[in-house]
């Protein structure tokens, strides 16, 4: 190899290292939904938490967390997410901890016109960056606050930076090797602008299964509002009223899904659980019944459902048969 | 009647009391199917998949403690998490992205690389003493 070969090889690792960024990407006006966008967003009211050391994932989360109503600090965060070894903040903890204050979590469709919907209504995004390369990967958190479409920039609250303003190609790059992960920290009753109700019921679940039926009863209740026809919101509104011991409205709400889906035997199984803490015995039996003939065999509901039969069948103190037991509806009894 | 709510009480204050330790994963309560868990039975085998967060709770919060975090967080962040989210944990703790990274550092890093790649290949010549 001459010399001149040496220098070229150089050259080009040179340029490669400095920049993956100069592929082609669509500029601001070329993405989809550029007639609708205003030619500059920017969130300014949003909160700047400076990162001190290797805290990136602590003030990105404050800073979602306060733009929605959250009165918290960095510092409180960082014993909720950070991880000292690997010096820094893994996702799924930054989701977790979003539930912990009473937020939902919803990950944003991976693409920038979603951002810059989001960033058009107000909701600052965080996203998780890859500022290394792909071999090399060096995670940041950032948080996604306005936009410039003729200069084509993106702004960011970003490390030290207060008002980090990057060329969306570059943006793109760094967004695309971190899996375009971006993220909401929603109020309960609030929305994305084009929300996926699968994705959005499950983050919803989430909640309700980390121990805050409470907060998961205030994003249920919107949300079958928003899909009046969801079952999925159903049963996590009746579960959840259920684990909050309001045993009429737990009920309501299966009997509603039951409607939609009279096979759904998990539906049957929280019903007649329901029907039995009341002393309901005939109904729960019936809804036992109904499910037994149905359930796969060796499933889980199937297990559960004979549980709830032979605790009826069981019971020390007999409800007598015929005992008057009105049906729950959502506004009282029938 | 009495003695069946006493035991479902019992069972439910108990199970928000683990859950609250992190000891019992949060995907089953009292005798009514989850939401979690109807999600999970419609993906993948809820048994083996709760026995595997079961299990995967413990490892995940050893790992915790011997990447640094206070052993009196560990239990409210395990308790966050889902079923699934533990699992995830539990097999890529040391995998998954971790975002700290400083930008300064990072741009004064790529920097250096490249003058240090410029330099050996004669490029340019501006560290005189290699």
């Amino acid at each position: 190899m001459t010399d001149l070969h040496v220098r070229q090889c150089g050259l080009t690792v040179a340029v490669l290292l400095l920049a993956g960024c100069s592929s082609n990407r669509p500029a601001l006006d070329a993405l989809p939904g550029a007639a609708d966008r205003p030619p500059v967003v920017e969130l300014a009211d949003t909160p700047f938490f400076p990162q001190d050391a290797y805290q990136c994932g602590p003030a990105a989360l404050a800073t979602t967390l306060v733009s929605s109503g959250i009165t918290v600090t960095p510092d409180e965060l960082t014993g909720k997410v950070y991880l000292p070894k690997r010096q820094g903040s893994l996702q799924l903890e930054l989701v977790a901890a979003s539930r912990r204050y009473q937020r939902l979590p919803y990950r944003l469709q991976p693409e920038l016109p979603a951002l810059l919907a989001e960033l058009q209504a107000g909701r600052p995004v965080l996203v998780l960056q890859n500022l290394g390369l792909a071999s090399y990967p060096i995670w940041h958190y950032a948080v996604l606050i306005g936009f410039d479409v003729t200069d084509n920039t993106l702004v960011l609250r970003s490390g030290e930076h207060e008002r980090l303003v990057m060329k969306t190609g570059k943006f793109m790059r760094s967004w695309e090797l971190a899996d375009n992960w971006a993220l909401l920290t929603l109020r309960p009753g609030e929305f994305p602008v084009d929300p996926d109700e699968s994705r959005y019921l499950q983050a919803v679940a989430a909640l309700e299964s980390t121990g805050k039926p409470g907060s998961a009863i205030a994003f249920y209740k919107p949300a079958l509002e928003r899909w009046p026809n969801s079952t999925l919101a159903m049963f996590g509104l009746g579960n959840s009223y259920y684990l909050q011991g309001e045993l009429q409205q737990a009920e309501a709400q299966y009997r509603r899904m039951l409607a939609i889906q009279p096979a759904n035997t998990a539906a049957h199984n929280n019903l007649a659980q329901v029907l039995a803490d009341r002393g309901c015995s005939d109904a729960a039996f019936a809804e036992v019944e109904a499910a037994l003939a149905i359930a796969k065999p060796g499933s889980s509901i199937r297990n559960s459902l004979l549980e709830i039969r032979s605790w009826l069948i069981n019971r020390p103190t007999a409800v007598k048969p015929g005992t008057n037991c009105p049906v729950a509806t959502e506004f009282g009894w029938r | 009647m009495y003695q069946f709510f006493v035991r479902r009480l019992l069972v439910g204050v108990l199970s928000l009391s683990l859950m609250g330790t992190g000891i019992l994963p949060a995907v089953s309560y009292a005798g009514i199917i989850g939401t979690q868990s109807m999600i999970e039975m419609e993906q993948a085998d809820t048994d083996r998949a709760r026995v595997e967060s079961f299990i995967g709770q413990d490892n995940v919060r050893d790992q915790m403690i011997s990447m640094g975090v206070d052993p009196a967080e560990v239990s409210a962040r395990l308790a966050a998490l889902t079923g699934e989210e533990l699992r995830m944990l539990n097999q890529h703790i040391d995998g998954l992205p971790a975002g700290g990274g400083s930008t300064v550092l990072v741009v004064i890093g790529i920097v250096f690389l490249v003058l240090l790649i410029l330099e050996f290949t004669g490029v340019i010549d501006i560290f005189k003493k290699i």
